[in-house]
């Protein structure tokens, strides 16, 4: 599932810088997806477009955005279940010049033991 | 005493610093500033690790109920001090120098209005309920 930030965000933009995909906006600025510009989320709180969020699959062990937020509000979004493969598949979409290691606990939350 | 001086006087210097966004964010807190305070925490919390991690965690999130109360976002509000409450839990009856016990007993307080709000079941938030962070 994509990650979402919810209405406890406060705008302190901690997570904005912190994404490998870009995927974060400050509310009311437009994003930028496949090379072009569209309306925000949402006009007043920081969003994640979806289809930019791999859950930092293929990047990191853990969300970075959740890893830096002090309010604990970037939360998976239960509405957009995805899997491991479908995650990372979009980050070499995303990132179509880097090479992508085979994923491992650094680099993909599902393979962190419980 | 030159190394002494090289390797750890940035670091006593360090623990002032930081004890003085402390100081200052329970300042900011009790004059009922509480994105100020929050604000001051925050770069606290992003420097430390270890134990006082999620305690200054947990009085970050108190902060941000309070703001997010005075901004009538009730849910937003509730749902800060259910995560605070839950994280200062773990550091009572003081730390730091602080009263987390009173601290904690007058979130939860303070989150059953906010759920009565959110039900309209209360008309409207008794400001006198907001704490002040006392120091034991």
């Amino acid at each position: 599932m994509a990650t979402l930030i919810t209405e406890e965000c406060i705008n302190c933009g901690a997570c904005e810088p912190e994404c490998p995909n870009t995927a974060i906006y400050a509310g009311g600025v437009q994003f930028e997806y496949g090379g072009q510009m569209y309306e925000p989320i949402s006009n007043d709180l920081y969003y994640i477009v979806p289809e930019k969020c791999t859950e930092c699959v293929g990047h990191f062990d853990q969300e970075q955005c959740a890893a830096v937020c002090p309010v604990d509000c970037c939360v998976p979004d239960p509405n957009r279940v995805e899997s491991e493969e479908e995650l990372f598949d979009r980050a070499k979409t995303l990132h179509p010049d880097r090479q992508f290691g085979d994923l491992s606990t650094a680099t993909s939350r599902f393979r962190k033991t419980a | 005493m030159v190394l002494w001086r090289l390797q750890f006087r940035p670091l006593f210097l360090r623990f002032l610093q930081m004890d003085d966004h402390f100081s200052r964010g329970i300042e900011e807190f009790n004059r009922q500033f509480f994105f100020e305070a929050h604000d001051i925490w925050e770069e606290l919390w992003m420097e430390t690790t270890g134990n006082h991690r999620l305690f200054y965690q947990g009085l970050i999130q108190t902060a941000v109920g309070f703001y997010h109360l005075s901004n009538g976002n009730y849910k937003g509000a509730s749902s800060q001090f259910s995560k605070a409450v839950a994280k200062l839990n773990n550091y009572l009856p003081e730390f730091h120098g602080v009263d987390t016990r009173q601290l904690v007993n007058a979130v939860t307080e303070c989150r059953a209005d906010v759920e009565l709000l959110k039900e309209g079941r209360l008309e409207g938030f008794d400001e006198r309920k907001i704490p002040r962070i006392q120091l034991s």
